[in-house]
Order: C-alpha cells, then sequence, then structure tokens
C-alpha cells in the first residue's frame, strides 16, 4: 500500500467510523440508507473520486477505491458509495456522468443483472438512486428521477427495490453497451468484495476484544484454545481476500492485459480476477461473521450487539448479484475457457 | 436390534399426525409468525385434551419415551409453534423425577394439561457456559427463603406461569455444591420480566428480575445443594429436545428446489444440490438412529447421557448449513425477509436468522464438545482450577 493509500484509508476510515458506522447503521434500518452521511460523504469528494479528472472527478485508480471501500465495509456504512462509483464511472466512459453524480448531489446505481421486458429486479440500490444504469436487450440506458424511498423487506438492510427502466435514455448500443455494463458489475464485484473483506476484519477484531473480555470459568473466553483454534483460521482468509482483490484492482487498472490460464497458474483477467475476488471475499466474510457471531455467545444473537448487523449485512453483500454457487460456475468458465473440457 | 416402531408408537405417530393435520392451520402458523412467539396455548391444550401430552414427559406413567420423539418431530413437520411446549415438557420431567407428591400434583398435573407453561431459569448475564458459576442468591428466612439475582437468555420466560430458577445456597462450597433448584410462580410482583430482542426479530428469550423474592421451602425442587444434580436432567433432556425437534425440514426444502430454477432446470435436478441433499439425509438418518438409542435407554429407566449433546452439535450446524444453502440458491430473492414475496415463505432465511442462536442455546458447540470428549471418550479433563475452590473464594465469585 503506498503512503498516498494509506493516507485514503486513514481519512475515509475515521469518517466512516464517526459519521457512517454501526450507529448510523442501526438508525437507518430498514431502508439502508443515511441522507445525511451521504450528503457528509459528498463534502469529501467520494462520490466522484472515481469518476476521471476530464470529466470534473477525483481520477482515482481502483486501487484506491477498494481502500475506501475496505472501509465503508468496516462500518457496515449505509451509504451506497460502491454502487454509485461503478455508476459514475460508467457513464463518464460514455460521456454522460452529470456534475449532480459526480458531486454526489444525485445517487447513482446500477441494476446489475440485465433488465427485462422493462423492469429491473432487485436492484441493490433501487430504493434509493436517482440516477439508474441499465442493460436491457443490449442497449444500455439511464432512468432519472425521484426515487422510491422504500426498500424490498430484506434481511441485509439493503436498499433492494425493482425499478421500472421503461421509457429509459439510450445511452450506448449493441457489443458496447454490453462491454460497458459488463465493465461496470466487474468493478462493482472488485469493490463490493472489498465492502466484505472490511467487514471480516471488523467481525475478526470484535470478536477478540470480545472473548479478551469476557471471563467463563475463571479465565477468558479466549483463552480456550477451543476458541483460539476457531479465530485462527481467520486472519489468513481475510489477508488472502485482501490481497485478492488489490491483484483485482491493480488487473482493472491495466484494462486489455489480461490472461486468465489456469494450468499455467496465471490469471490477470480483470474479469476472472472479479468473480475469484467476490466469491473469495463473500465466503471469507461469511465465516467470519458467523464464527464471531457464535463466539459472542447469546449476545452475539442480541439486537443490540454489532455483529448481528455484520453476520446480517456480509450475506446480502455476497449474493444480491447472484447464488455464490452460480459465480462459482461462471468464474468455472472463465478459468477453464473450457478448454480443458473438451 | 429393531429398527422399526412398535406397533403402539405406530398407532401414537398415527393420531398425532391426523390430529396436526387438522389442528395447525394457516391461523396457528401466522399468529406464530406475527407474534415471534413459538408457543400457541389454544393448541397446546388441545393436545392435552387428545391424550397426546402425558407421553411427552420423560418417565412419566407407563407411555413409551419414544412418543416424545415422535410428538416434537411430527410438530416439527407440521411447522407448528412448540418451543413453549418443549421447555415445558422438559421441566414436567424433572418434576417428575426428582419432585414431591406436592410437586407432582401443584406442578406436574397442572403442566400435561397444556395450559401452563414453565421455563428454566438457569443461565445469568456473566455465567452462560459456565452455568454453575451463577450468582443469584437464595438465603434461608425462617420457614422460607428469599432470592435476588438476575437471569438471561430465559427461554419463554414471558409466556411462563412457573420457572425452574437455580439459585446458589453455600457459597462457602464449590460452585457445582451450593446450588439449589427452586418453583417460582412468574406472577409474583418481585419477578420482573423484560424482553431480549434478537437478530432473528423473534420473541424468544428473556431477562428475568428477581429482587427480594420470598418463596415457601415446599417450593424447593430436590434437596439443598443437589441442583447442580437436578439442573443436569434438564440440561440432558433439553440437548435432546433440541437435538431432534429443530431438524431440517425436506419437505420444504424439495419443494424449494422444484419451485428454483438454476441452468439445467429445476434445483431439484441439479446434480451438485442433488449431492448435498442426499449428504444431509444421511446424517439425519444417523442422527435420528443415535436418538432412537437414548430414547430406548429412557424407556429402560435410565437417564440421557452426555452422547444426547451429539446429536444438538450435528443437528444446530446442520440447520444453519442447510438454510444457508437454501437462501443462497435463492439468489437475490434469499435475501428478502418478507414472507409475502420471498421463496418458501421466507421460512429459510427465518432459519439462517435463528440457527446460530440453536448453536448457543442448551450448551455452545464448545461446551458439548467438551462432554463428549471428557464423558463420551473419556479423553483426560480440562484444568479446572475452581474445582474445588469454595464459590466465595473464586475470582468471579461473590
Amino acid at each position: 500500500m503506498s503512503s498516498d493509500q494509506e493516507a485514503i484509508r486513514d481519512i475515509f476510515g475515521s469518517f466512516f467510523a464517526d459519521r457512517a458506522g454501526p450507529d448510523q447503521a442501526r438508525a437507518a434500518q430498514p431502508l439502508g440508507f443515511d441522507p445525511e452521511g451521504w450528503a457528509r460523504l459528498g463534502e469529501t469528494g467520494a462520490p466522484g473520486m472515481g469518476v476521471p479528472v476530464d470529466a470534473g472527478g477525483g481520477g482515482a485508480s481502483l486501487a484506491d477505491l477498494v481502500v475506501v471501500a475496505e472501509e465503508a465495509g468496516a462500518n457496515v456504512s449505509p451509504l451506497p458509495l460502491v454502487d454509485h462509483t461503478v455508476t459514475a464511472r460508467l457513464l463518464a466512459g460514455l460521456d454522460a456522468v452529470g456534475d449532480d453524480v459526480v458531486s454526489g448531489a444525485a445517487v447513482a446505481g446500477l441494476a446489475v443483472r440485465p433488465a427485462t421486458g422493462g423492469l429491473a429486479r432487485s436492484v441493490p440500490t433501487g430504493a434509493v438512486a436517482e440516477v439508474l444504469v441499465a442493460l436491457e436487450d443490449n442497449r444500455l440506458v439511464v432512468v432519472r428521477g425521484a426515487a422510491p424511498g422504500e426498500a424490498q423487506p430484506n434481511h441485509a438492510d439493503m436498499p433492494i427495490a425493482h425499478r421500472s427502466v421503461q421509457d429509459g435514455e439510450v445511452l450506448a448500443e449493441g457489443p458496447e453497451a454490453v462491454a460497458a455494463h459488463a465493465r461496470a458489475v466487474d468493478e462493482w464485484r472488485a469493490l463490493t468484495g472489498s465492502l466484505l473483506v472490511g467487514a471480516t476484519r471488523m467481525a475478526i477484531g470484535m470478536a477478540v476484544d470480545y472473548v479478551s473480555e469476557r471471563h467463563q470459568f475463571g479465565r477468558p473466553v479466549g483463552s480456550f484454545q477451543a476458541v483460539q483454534h476457531g479465530l485462527a483460521d481467520l486472519p489468513g482468509l481475510c489477508d488472502g481476500a485482501r490481497l485478492l482483490v488489490a491483484k483485482t484492482a491493480w488487473a482493472g487498472d491495466r484494462p486489455g492485459e489480461g490472461v486468465a490460464d489456469m494450468g499455467d497458474n496465471e490469471v490477470t483477467d480483470f474479469a476472472a480476477l472479479a468473480a475469484m475476488a467476490l466469491v473469495f471475499a463473500g465466503e471469507a466474510a461469511l465465516r467470519a461473521t458467523d464464527r464471531s457471531l457464535h463466539y459472542h455467545g447469546g449476545y452475539g444473537f442480541a439486537e443490540e450487539y454489532d455483529i448481528q448487523l455484520y453476520y446480517r449485512r456480509v450475506r446480502g453483500w455476497a449474493q444480491v448479484l447472484d447464488d455464490p454457487a452460480r459465480e462459482c460456475r461462471r468464474l468455472a468458465g472463465l478459468l477453464l475457457n473450457d478448454r480443458e473440457v473438451d | 436390534m429393531d429398527f422399526a416402531l412398535s406397533d403402539r408408537a405406530a398407532v401414537f405417530r398415527a393420531d398425532v399426525k391426523a390430529f396436526l393435520a387438522e389442528q395447525v392451520t394457516d391461523e396457528v402458523v401466522g399468529a406464530m409468525h406475527e407474534s415471534g412467539t413459538f408457543n400457541d396455548r389454544g393448541l397446546n391444550g388441545a393436545l392435552a385434551d387428545a391424550g397426546l401430552l402425558a407421553g411427552a414427559v420423560p418417565g412419566y406413567g407407563n407411555r413409551d419415551p419414544v412418543e416424545l420423539y415422535i410428538l416434537f418431530n411430527e410438530l416439527e413437520k407440521a411447522g407448528a409453534p412448540y418451543d413453549g411446549l418443549a421447555v415445558t415438557m422438559l421441566v414436567a420431567g424433572v418434576v417428575h423425577s426428582v419432585g414431591t407428591d406436592f410437586h407432582r400434583t401443584e406442578v406436574l398435573e397442572r403442566l400435561i394439561t397444556g395450559r401452563h407453561n414453565c421455563c428454566l431459569g438457569y443461565s445469568e448475564p456473566d455465567h452462560g457456559s459456565d452455568v454453575a458459576a451463577i450468582t443469584t442468591r437464595a438465603v434461608r428466612d425462617g420457614d422460607g427463603w428469599v432470592i435476588d439475582g438476575r437471569k438471561m437468555w430465559t427461554t419463554m420466560a414471558h409466556e411462563s406461569d412457573w420457572v425452574l430458577l437455580l439459585t446458589r445456597t453455600d457459597p462457602d462450597v464449590p460452585k457445582h455444591k451450593g446450588l439449589t433448584m427452586f418453583w417460582i410462580d412468574m406472577k409474583d410482583p418481585a419477578v420482573e420480566c423484560r424482553p431480549i430482542h434478537q437478530m432473528s426479530g423473534g420473541r424468544e428469550f428473556n431477562e428475568v428480575y428477581f429482587t427480594d423474592l420470598r418463596v415457601k421451602d415446599s417450593q424447593r425442587l430436590g434437596e439443598v445443594g443437589d441442583g447442580w444434580k437436578v439442573a443436569l436432567v434438564t440440561l440432558m433432556n433439553e440437548r435432546l429436545a433440541v437435538g431432534g425437534s429443530t431438524g431440517p425440514n425436506y419437505r420444504e426444502i424439495m419443494k424449494l428446489a422444484r419451485e428454483l430454477s438454476g441452468i439445467a432446470g429445476p434445483a431439484l435436478k441439479e446434480q451438485g444440490f442433488r449431492e448435498k441433499l442426499a449428504d444431509w439425509y444421511v446424517q439425519s438418518e444417523g442422527l435420528k438412529f443415535t436418538r432412537f438409542r437414548t430414547m430406548t435407554a429412557l424407556s429402560r429407566g435410565q437417564t440421557p447421557g452426555p452422547e444426547s449433546s451429539i446429536g444438538k452439535i450435528i443437528s444446530a450446524n446442520q440447520l444453519q448449513e442447510l438454510a444457508n444453502t437454501a437462501v443462497e440458491m435463492e439468489d437475490q430473492y434469499g435475501i428478502l425477509s418478507d414472507p409475502d414475496v420471498a421463496p418458501a415463505e421466507a421460512a429459510f432465511q427465518q432459519s439462517l436468522m435463528w440457527a446460530p442462536g440453536l448453536r448457543i442455546a442448551g450448551g455452545t458447540d464448545e461446551i458439548l464438545k467438551n462432554i463428549i470428549a471428557e464423558r463420551v471418550l473419556g479423553l483426560p479433563g480440562d484444568v479446572r482450577v475452581d474445582k474445588d475452590v469454595p464459590f466465595k473464594d473464586m475470582p468471579t465469585g461473590r
């Protein structure tokens, strides 16, 4: 991590912890969006940070953006920064990003799966996106206007909603539209992977704190090896996921150069890495939050402790795109290129 | 070995099935999900009136204890609210095994009418896994006792008429030896019950406060100083009940897998899923037989042994894994928690949020593994620094 990235980590780490952390996430239930926090985040320039400089943004690389996302995830922030960022970058690539999106005055969101029949289903930020981009029938469309403000009830407290994309303005058509959408979804995978890494990191930290403090049988619970070994499985998962996310971002900052050659143990292709990052970070987060909650004993299960927020939230991030098993099968196709199968 | 149910047990199963098909209506299930409280006194009373409850009390009368298993297994399969009933029947079992004639008349006979609930007051805020270190005090006062303290995670306390309360009566002896059990009226003004809000949105657990509560000596269950022994009977029974009645609902998962479409048609036809399903079923079947064996021991008048811990570990973890797989199969809809929108009425979402609690309640996975290691396998025990230390001299004792 460069010293610039360390500075980004520290600045946004403090911002999310103070302005958009677990307390705000609780207050924002069930919608999962805190407008006040979003306005404050806008003052930092974060909503346009990933937009190229010539489009009025901060020109940050994916490698920088995953650092911000990890801090957002570590604080279960009720802010749609990842979805906004990838949508803003997608719009900028098509010369269609407005000042309202760059500044964050309007929340931008992406339908991560193609729309059908004029309807984008279960859009991760569907309840709050005022500028919504979707792909339907190889056409990339944007819909602008007020967001419904009401989510489908979900255990991850995400602003998920179906959205109509009928009569949307067409941004691109054909292969260009498909490629732009695919690229944005891959960036979404990388950044969501980083959210999951942040949540994993924090879940481990909370467990370590709790078992160091809680005593049973006259000893800290964390002094029992059964508990130690359960926790010892986790830091490797967290670091591995973080490194994979970092490599994905690195590859994403160098478009068009990657390879995916499993036989040669060489994968630098952005799409393959993005799928790997999401799958692995998802698994790590599910395991870490489960163990952490368990080692909190009954308190982990109680509403008043924060670990349950993490347990629930990561189970949304990890599968709002698709069933992880299906994502794995898709990844197998990318890695194998099906050359070994025939 | 005979793996078939006895004729009598088979008749009992058929009776329970027929009864539940009629009684567990959409209204009963709806009220359960609405309130988050898995107890229905109307249903409990009707079960008792139909003569189906008495057999669910371990060791009571001359009924076959396998009836307990059959009853809760069928309640589970029918999707009925039974958590309150399960705890009540555990208490009935312990009253039957250690109570006086007075307790049998006052408590047991009323519990098996299905019109009353009783809960277990064991865990405290600072003493969960180490439940023998509880600090709720009972002090002699003339003919009776005065009780002060606070209990935590008390399942169904808010639905209960009574609580079976584990107290410390002698701080001068080691922790396991100074405990005594009482049967307490929850309606006493000295008892206050507060809800614990759960991640799952349900309403099962409570905090219960006892302040200057005065009770008669006749409310004591078992001898003074024998509280740990009494508690162990219920703990083993609890693990048995939790271990069996909350197993996977295969009818639900098969229905879901038929409805969800994968790449090659319904998930039920996907090889990866079929492999998992068969694997789970094999585990469940192994578990069922382990439980039958324990039931057989019970029917011969033995108390359930440490092996009942095995079932609880396996079933709670399996429930979580199965719920996880089911919810993932539902892809983006697996996140939704609204029963009107989510697949399978959000049943698996509920399980996913509830299963972590099952892995804690009635003994954590780790405590149960300690029991299996030390008492089933006979491995050397962990160092127990406080085993022979008088409770008052323990670092955490009070």
